[in-house]
């Protein structure tokens, strides 16, 4: 045999080893086989647990639960001990017997309130968790956010999440929150399965989640399983709570900015429960008070409700709705917000596979007033979702999810109306954009042996934007030309038009994402993880800062826009020490986006029909260490958290011609930060009071400094060259609080406590932006910087009945 | 679209319950060095014969320079009419500023500036544009409580069916600098438009000098920019500056930024006073 043919039957031969060992393990040995499942509740609430631990004592088998409580075990016939662990509970440990399929659903007991015991955590709960490919991954269980300082008496999700690795802003003032580099607009948020468009309050003050009715957190910035697409940079799958379903509660809490209630109970018979929270903020009235002719107020309603059919049974309807409202004394207005309502039906088909179908409807809508211009702008986004979901375990080895889903949107970019009578306004409607995005899935968890578990996955997305519409041509297909003796970039004369009937497709796309993750555990204690996941983004969010009021302009893909692919690897190491009440997580990762829009100089998107015509396609690309941290357990707990990172971007002229923005070099996002430090820590003294405190160190972000200036027309006017190449002063904060439970909860229905806060208490005037211009008395050039920020003491009491 | 140069409006976006702030403070920024300023704007007021012109030229400066005026001299400035090829010399005065007493100024007519300078020539090519008659003036009350403030809206015509655009220039008694506002007929086309002009220091008696210019699209969108970049817009909604890109060029080295604009347009000029 030649040299090359031995080699090619090596490589084949291992090929067919590799196949007769996955075909081996996926029929599994020849003993008899049976499974145990069921659901897992809190047993003082009743509440569904979502990632308790669960496995055979002594064995390698075990999982977690779903996001529903659901879990499947199955084993060889014999005799075990379960054990079921999940942190802020009771340990089970429960000897059964398998012989036979079994359903067993468990109620934990809660811990609360004993967190400074030692909590002892069965050696197996860790390996499994370190067993999981999962990497790249934060999950936030309720108990953690209420530990950490409050800004302005709020315990805060986004805010929370942004004292973790990878997960940063661009500046206070700033909506959104930004993932590994990632833009605003590529976090798919979910709040119970229904996208939401704009996760924040005030401006990325606060974000839209009440802490009341949230049950768990999980931020995906890397490894994101094929269950989830849609956006390029992370997934934020947030749960609300079922609801008591056990007594009537009552609980919320009065503070400064705003004040939350929540009422759950039993409901259907004792077959279900509901849940309804709500948040208002009333600033408006100090504001009002204090002569302020300026606005901003925001509330929000969380409504949920279940019902258990039968135990293979049941039905969820929840509903979210809230509202931004900004007012600029008489210049502008700003008003957004989101609305959503699903519908879910669980499934349980039989004790290995569990299936969810929901059908979702959400809309986002935003609004713009702008007096000197006499313009009344409304703009929304309707989606329509269907979704089925499905979870089989197979066996002690194997675990595969698959699924479909379906998005129909409506873009309604806008209807401009005249403000008042003296606005020379023309009525216009921007036209509606239709557009249907839909996905497969498969996904397999595999434990290929002791040490090594592997995910695979693959989803494969489609985005087919329709009629009715009627599109420009332009000449060359090029919206945007290159002015080459103005050295700009001008919007391009529509040649012709072209109309696309109702439901007709004026561009499609499909895309391949795979998604692979593995773990392999070097000892009980640590492990080495790596993920590559490339992900499909069909909506871009055209955020016009060239703009000096607030604009957000969701478009889809289409005949000049092609979607966003990302493409992201991982590589991670994950330790525990002391018996995990410390842990150490390391990741480093690379993400390239290809299609990253970016718009050109002057480029204008208040009720522009033609977004084509303002914006220039490129690419971003973001690479960064992350490290984490933690102490788990103990009087004093909490993390200490710092990313290195670079994230950028790169606008060519393309086709257009020229260079592009920044002469096609590549600079720095609006978001990039060089170094990101976040300490957290928690300290319970007593049972009476408990401190905590936070400190956020970042590079400042980057900004375009001018470089000179000119007289012009009597005024003094800066240049500027190069795109985001200086820095704003580096932001720092230390955030403290205390909290007091009084002695008169104990043994009492109404349990009260008072947490006072200082947000910033150095009063750091952390610049939110510095700009330049001339001092109107002197006519000389200053820079001014404005701090939005400053101390900010705060008290709220919350309750519980 | 009418984008306005608001000083110190936003300023207070910030959320009046929270402590904030704006401060002057010290920044470290590049010098890019001196650059040629080429301000050569033909103003053609209505009801004159619009022959007396300045071009001033001057040189660009570090940004905290505190001398501002450094003008360029001994430049040779030439502006030719180009469907005829007539041409206007503009003679040296010696200190930034060229005049002519001959210019012929034609309404949609093509005009080409040829500048030489230190050795470099640059060359820009405009239209004249036309602007309509101011009908009216109304003065408003803006604001309510504190930030109460007196608005003019300038009232003139919009012919239908043709795109135009309009500079604002506001020089009022109460502040030093000049106050510039651009406007489109994007979604005004044959209305009566306006340009507003408001400031926190007007009282009445003082005056304000209004003059409006018919410019062109590519000036428009110069302008609009120059304007964004120049005011103080504080606050969260940040613009990203951009750098400004005139309409004269060194044919011999395109790469060479020169500053300002060559724009020909008619004029409307007024003044009112506040009541």
């Amino acid at each position: 045999m030649t040299k090359y043919a031995q080699e090619y039957n090596k490589y084949f031969m291992k090929e067919i080893l590799i196949f007769a060992v996955f075909f081996a393990s996926f029929l599994g040995s020849a003993q008899e086989k049976f499974t145990i499942s069921g659901t897992l509740k809190g047993q003082a609430d009743g509440e569904t647990l979502l990632g308790a631990t669960i496995w055979f004592k002594g064995t390698s088998i075990g999982t977690t639960t779903n996001a529903y409580g659901f879990y499947s075990l199955t084993a060889p016939k014999g005799d075990y001990t379960l054990v079921i662990s999940y942190l802020g509970y009771q340990t089970i440990e429960e000897p059964i017997t398998l012989d036979k399929n079994t359903k067993f659903d468990f109620e934990l007991v809660e811990t609360a309130g004993q967190l400074d015991e030692v909590v002892v955590t069965a050696e197996e709960s860790k390996k499994v968790n370190l067993r999981t490919p999962q990497m790249s991954v934060a999950k936030l269980s309720n108990q953690t956010i209420k530990q950490i300082p409050a800004v302005l008496g709020e315990v805060d999700v986004i805010k929370s999440l942004q004292l973790l690795p990878g997960v940063t802003n661009a500046g206070e003032g700033a909506s959104g929150f930004n993932v590994r580099g990632g833009a605003e607009d590529q976090n798919l948020v979910l709040l119970d399965e229904a996208i939401i468009y704009n996760a924040s309050h005030l401006f990325g003050f606060f974000s839209v989640f009440n802490t009341d009715a949230i049950k768990d957190i999980k931020l995906y910035k890397g490894g994101i399983p094929a269950r989830f697409g849609g956006r390029a940079s992370s997934v934020l799958d947030v749960r609300q709570k079922d609801g008591n379903s056990k007594n009537f509660k009552l609980s919320g809490g009065i503070g400064a900015i705003s004040s939350r209630l929540a009422v759950e109970g039993p409901a259907f018979k004792d077959k279900g429960s509901f849940l309804f929270a709500g948040r208002a903020s009333y600033a408006n009235i100090f504001l009002a008070l204090a002569g302020n002719e300026n606005r901003a107020g925001f509330y929000d309603l969380n409504l949920k409700t279940n019902y258990e059919l039968n135990d293979k049974n049941k039905l969820f309807l929840s509903g979210y709705f809230g509202n931004d409202n900004f007012e600029l004394s008489n210049f502008f207005t700003n008003s957004y917000g989101n609305l959503s309502g699903n519908l879910r039906w669980n499934h349980i088909f039989n004790d290995r596979l569990f299936s969810n179908l929901s059908i979702i409807y959400s809309r986002y809508n935003y609004a713009l007033e702008i007096n000197a211009e006499g313009i009344d702008w409304k703009s929304d986004i309707d989606n329509y979702n269907l979704k089925y979901d499905l979870g089989y375990y197979l066996n002690d080895k194997l675990r595969l999810d698959f699924g479909a889903s379906g998005i129909y949107y409506n873009f309604n970019p806008g209807e401009l109306n005249p403000l008042d009578e003296t606005s020379g306004i023309n009525p216009l409607k921007l036209d509606d954009k239709y557009a249907f995005e839909a996905g497969v899935y498969t996904g397999l968890e595999h434990k290929i042996s002791d040490k090594l578990t592997v995910q695979y996955g693959l989803r494969y997305s489609y985005f087919n934007r329709l009629g009715q519409q009627t599109l420009n041509n332009y000449e060359n297909d090029l919206p945007v030309v290159y002015n080459s003796q103005l050295d700009i970039y001008e919007r391009a004369e529509p040649i012709s038009e072209t109309q696309f009937g109702s439901g007709k497709s004026i561009a499609s796309f499909g895309n391949f994402e795979p998604r692979l993750a593995l773990s392999y555990q070097l000892n009980d204690k640590s492990a080495f993880k790596a993920s590559y996941n490339r992900m499909a983004q069909y909506l871009h969010l055209i955020s016009n800062t060239t703009s000096a009021t607030p604009l957000d302009v969701w478009a889809p893909s289409g005949k000049f826009l092609d979607p966003q692919i990302a493409d992201q690897f991982a590589v991670g190491y994950f330790r525990n020490f002391k018996d995990n009440m410390f842990s150490i997580e390391a990741e480093t990762y690379y993400k390239t986006i290809d299609n990253r829009v970016d718009y050109i100089d002057g480029a204008d998107l208040i009720a522009q029909n033609t977004i084509e015509t303002e914006i220039l396609v490129g690419e971003s690309r973001a690479y960064g260490l992350e490290l984490l941290l933690r102490k788990n357990q103990g009087k004093f707990t909490g993390w200490l958290a710092y990313t290195l990172s670079k994230s950028e971007q790169r606008t060519p002229g393309g086709t257009a011609g020229g260079l592009g923005i920044n002469n096609g070099n590549w600079y720095s996002t609006p978001w990039d930060r060089t170094h990101d430090i976040s300490f957290t820590g928690s300290y319970k003294l007593n049972d009476k009071w408990r401190f905590s405190s936070n400190f956020a160190f970042q590079t400042g972000r980057p900004v375009t400094y001018p470089n000179g200036q000119f007289q012009y027309n009597g005024l003094s006017i800066p240049t500027y060259s190069e795109r985001n190449a200086d820095r704003l002063p580096a932001y720092h904060r230390l955030d403290v609080s205390a909290t007091l439970t009084p002695w008169k909860n104990k043994g009492r229905k109404w349990q009260g406590e008072w947490v006072f806060g200082i947000y910033n208490i150095y009063n750091r005037r952390n610049a939110a932006s510095i700009t330049f211009g001339q001092n109107e008395t002197s006519g000389l050039n200053e820079a001014t910087r404005t701090a939005i920020f400053g101390i900010i003491p705060s008290v709220t009491y919350n309750f519980k009945f | 679209m009418h984008k306005t140069y608001k000083h110190n409006l936003l300023v207070l976006i910030v959320l009046g319950f929270f402590i904030s702030c704006t401060d002057t403070v010290d920044v470290d920024v590049t010098d890019a060095g001196a650059r040629l300023v080429i301000e050569a704007s033909i103003n053609w007021e209505k009801g004159t014969s619009g022959q007396s012109q300045t071009i001033k030229l001057s040189e660009s400066t570090a940004f905290f320079d505190n001398n501002l005026d450094v003008p360029a001299i001994g430049a040779v400035v030439v502006v030719t009419k180009d469907d005829d090829g007539m041409q206007f010399i503009f003679e040296d005065q010696n200190n930034g500023n060229y005049t002519t007493n001959e210019f012929l100024p034609e309404i949609d007519q093509s005009y080409t500036l040829e500048i030489q300078y230190n050795g470099q020539t640059y060359t820009a090519t405009e239209t004249l544009r036309s602007v309509t008659e101011i009908n009216s003036i109304e003065q408003t009350i803006e604001g309510a409580g504190d930030e109460e403030e007196i608005q003019i809206k300038v009232f003139f015509d919009d012919p239908f069916a043709v795109e135009n655009y309009y500079l604002g220039e506001f020089n009022s008694s109460v502040n030093p600098l000049l106050t510039l506002t651009s406007l489109s007929d994007e979604f005004t086309d044959g209305n009566e438009n306006f340009i507003e002009f408001d400031n926190e220091e007007l009282v009445a008696g003082a005056t304000v000098g209004v003059n409006i210019y018919g410019i062109s699209e590519a000036y428009y969108n110069f302008i609009t920019i120059l304007i964004e970049q120049s005011g103080e817009t504080d606050g969260p909604f940040q613009t990203t500056p951009v750098q400004l890109k005139g309409n004269c060029i060194n044919p011999n080295n395109p790469d060479e930024e020169v500053l300002g604009y060559f724009r020909l347009g008619e004029v409307v000029r007024t003044t009112y006073t506040i009541e």
